[in-house]
């Protein structure tokens, strides 16, 4: 990571785009930052955390996005600049203080960053939370590049506060993703303790005073949707043409290769919309007047094209609008989607530029998606279940949740049958516990758990659901990067506080069996699992198996600080016959199996040793590392 | 002019940290640059494709290479090399780590380095090959076989940055205690490039 305190103002450096962000957060004299871990969010309370003790600011990772957006509007309540950032998704868990936030408002700024991922590079869903400002009655401001979210999270706090509103900073993966130039300015420092001022009519929503709040949002909606009209990073860059596009978000930086590409730089007109809710409707409604023909550019939804199409109609303008009949709705844009949309806006067959070299029909190249990593615990978890599952011959559904043992899903494991969102697992398992005959096994990590599977589980014990959960505790939040939890002891400052054990956990919410395996100790493991599983068909309660094992990137990265060598393991090619257990069943990345013998790949094994219990012919041994 | 450079290969290569340290050089010379990478569920050992794209006196807008448009590829894994080649177009330069990674999920057949060379041949494409892994290991440090290929990339001389911008940002960014190596490994396939091109 970057450190973002550096205090040059002036100076270029490169930023990822959310440590831009953060950047900007630092800049506006930001003193409470809040959020929970999801791509591609997660870097901006990372960069945050990592100079919090230097700049004197408040950094958390809650529990869930409720409570990081709860905590944030505590601060703001207080008069404090203040954010939350989460992904997409995590706008749809804290989505009841943000409806209600709209009516409350904001003191301190308050900026909800929400980090969308169309294309669904690292989500289940590629949801457009442009749209939950338009429902919510909350600005929304979009920036296009890193440089320009840094200036754009200072605008969004004055804002904020000038209007007394939240402010959503919308930022896709490709924006907070991307590493950019990014001028520095100066940090500004301000009192980390407020005050807060009791006020019955705005912050108690009884329905008396939410009435009114309601009318006053209103009232403030339309001042809002004036103010953003002067918005500095709004633009119309006009060539006096009939033909105008209008770009939201990252689109413009689509749209401006894409015109420079097909040479039209001087010959269309482009209006660069940063703040697609509201619209900025004096500054999009005088584009439209001087314009024939007008194209929206933005990804996924029309949010942008629908505030147009209906300012033109209460203008009584007839100029024609294009936008989703000609520009893709799923999946993120790139230059050449928006090259193949402008030849045909403009209907012509203006010269391609460079040919793309076809791909060579052989060979057949073999698909490489994600996999867990060598010397993954949760590898070894599933195998050891696997196999007790196989000596009980019996037929799970098995609800899995989001994390790294999502992976679960693909060969050779195949245990995942359902992935739905955050806590998920036992959620779904509570109904198909109860409305088909196999039993069922919920899968969820740590750090999930403790986000949204808590309520869930007590759920199971109190409307009797039968259900064993398997609790993946591998002590980090992985699949983000590695963020701390409830349940290590460490907060995002790096601090150390109480850690809440999950047993404990389970156990107060009711469940009497609670079972703790270290998954890479297989045969215990195993044991282990045939004698839940085995509970759960008689007694037909709810059962938890807590499988603690630290993440082993965790475990190398600690070990190579230390200057401690990790495990070997060598292949007896006398003893090994070739069957392919290692590779075909475990299915460990680190082996191969070359000329009928599994040889293992000293630069990828982590030695974590579940190949030696696994080997049926006992051919693998340690050797001196 | 904007330069753009899509470099390809297996989460875990050290893919994103030689996009990084590129756009640190670019910034250090002046130039704009976009770099854009994938985190999260696309990284544990699946395919991995960064873009960065350098302009030199021209601004770059966004961070995407589009297809046929990358003027250079570094490729840390063959097969890789071979799944993104429709970012190639004629006159594109591939370098190539001599090296096929087996996805991690168990599969029928994993082509051979000399199919996928051959099939890149069929295509008329220019490419260099290097053994970066070989390299690195004769130089003492095993995982930087990335730094190798950027040393390979720098070796071009196609980009508006300057040799002593990239040592700068590697010194920059990389752990202290692994610089110097990275620093030899970097020189090392700065010089096999030299040497290939010169022939």
């Amino acid at each position: 990571m970057n450190k973002i305190s550096v205090n040059k103002s002036g100076l270029e450096v490169l930023l990822l785009g959310n440590e831009a962000i953060a950047r900007g957060a630092l800049e506006a004299g930001v003193r409470v930052a809040t959020g929970y871990p999801g791509t591609p969010s997660t870097e901006i309370i990372e960069a945050l955390a990592e100079v919090s003790e230097e700049m004197g600011i408040y950094v958390e990772w809650s529990t869930n996005e409720k409570i990081a957006l709860e905590v944030a509007m505590g601060a703001s309540m207080c008069g404090l600049r203040s954010l939350a950032a989460m992904k997409h998704v995590g706008l749809n868990v804290a989505m009841d203080p943000f409806m209600s936030s709209a009516y409350t408002g904001a003191i301190g700024g308050l900026i909800i960053v929400s980090a969308d991922d169309p294309s669904c590079h690292s989500s289940q869903n590629e949801q457009d939370n442009r749209l939950a400002g338009l429902h919510a009655l909350i600005p929304v401001m979009e920036p296009y590049s890193p440089g320009e979210a840094k200036e754009i999270v200072k605008e969004a706090f004055d804002f904020s506060e000038k209007h007394e509103t939240p402010v959503i900073l919308r930022t896709t993966t490709r924006v907070s993703h991307s590493r950019g130039n990014v001028r520095l300015g100066n940090i500004e420092v301000r009192a980390s303790k407020g005050h807060f001022e009791k006020n019955v009519k705005r912050w108690v929503l009884i329905p008396s005073n939410a009435r009114v709040r309601r009318g006053l949002l209103l009232e403030k909606w339309d001042d809002i949707k004036r103010d953003l009209s002067h918005f500095k990073y709004n633009r119309f860059e006009d060539h006096e043409s009939d033909e105008t596009i209008i770009a939201s978000g990252i689109a413009y930086g689509y749209v401006k290769e894409a015109v420079r590409a097909l040479g039209l730089e001087e010959k269309v007109n482009i209006l660069k919309i940063s703040t697609p809710v509201p619209l900025p409707e004096k500054l999009v409604g005088e584009c439209l007047e001087s314009s024939k023909r007008v194209l929206v550019v933005e990804e996924l939804e029309p949010v942008v094209e629908f505030q147009v199409k209906k300012l033109a109609f209460e203008l009584g303008l007839n100029c024609s609008i294009y936008g989703k009949n000609i520009v893709p709705r799923q999946g993120e844009l790139n230059s050449d989607i928006v090259v193949d949309v402008l030849r045909a806006f403009f209907k012509s067959n203006l010269k391609a530029t460079a040919t793309p070299v076809d791909l060579p029909k052989k060979p057949i190249i073999p698909p490489r998606p994600p996999v867990l990593c060598p010397g993954c615990p949760h590898r070894a978890t599933f195998y050891a279940l696997k196999r007790a599952v196989g000596i009980l011959k019996l037929k799970p559904v098995y609800t899995g949740d989001i994390g790294c043992y999502t992976l679960g899903v693909l060969p050779p494991y195949e245990m995942t049958d359902t992935t739905i969102c955050m806590g998920a697992s036992i959620g779904l398992a509570n109904g198909l516990s109860k409305f088909q005959e196999n039993p069922v096994i919920a899968f969820i990590g740590d750090s999930t758990f403790f986000h949204s599977g808590i309520p869930s589980l007590i759920n199971a014990v109190y409307n009797d659901s039968p259900m064993l959960v398997v609790i993946m505790d591998n002590r980090t939040t992985a699949m983000t990067g590695h963020q701390p939890h409830p349940g290590t002891g460490v907060r995002a400052d790096g601090s150390t506080t109480a850690s809440i054990r999950i047993e404990d956990l389970a156990k107060a919410c009711g469940v009497d069996y609670v079972y703790t395996i270290d998954p890479f100790n297989l045969e215990d493991s195993t044991n282990t699992f045939r004698k839940a599983l085995k509970t759960l068909i008689d007694y037909k309660k709810p059962i938890v198996v807590v499988s603690r094992r630290e993440c082993v990137l965790i475990t190398v990265s600690r070990a190579r600080r230390e200057g401690r060598r990790l495990p070997k393991f060598r292949v007896d090619v006398d003893k090994c016959t070739g069957c392919s257990v290692c590779t075909r069943i475990f299915g460990c990345p680190a082996i191969s199996i070359v000329e009928e013998k599994a040889v293992i790949d000293d630069t990828l094994c982590t030695g974590c040793g579940v190949c030696l219990q696994v080997c049926p012919y006992k051919a693998i041994y340690e050797v001196e590392a | 002019m904007i330069c753009n450079i899509v470099i390809v290969g297996v989460g875990g290569q050290g893919v994103i940290t030689l996009a990084r340290i590129l756009g640190e050089a670019a910034v250090k010379s002046a130039c704009s640059v976009l770099a854009s990478e994938v985190h999260g569920m696309a990284q544990r050992g699946g395919s991995v494709v960064v873009h960065v794209r350098i302009g030199f006196k021209e601004q770059v807008h966004a961070p995407l290479v589009g297809k046929g448009q990358a003027n250079i590829m570094v490729c840390l894994e063959a097969l890789e090399a071979l799944r993104n080649i429709f970012y190639a177009n004629e006159k594109t330069i591939l370098i190539i780590n001599e090296r096929i990674i087996r996805p991690g999920i168990p599969v029928n057949k994993i082509p051979s380095l000399v199919e996928v060379l051959e099939a890149l041949k069929s295509c008329k494409l220019t490419y260099h090959t290097l053994k970066a892994e070989d390299i690195a290991k004769e130089i003492g440090i095993p995982f930087a076989a990335n730094t190798i290929m950027l040393g390979a990339l720098m070796g071009l001389e196609t980009l508006p940055l300057s040799k002593e911008a990239v040592e700068e940002a590697i010194a920059t960014i990389l752990p202290k205690k692994y610089v110097e190596k990275n620093l030899e490994a970097f020189e090392r396939g700065w010089k096999i490039i030299k040497q290939m091109s010169s022939q």
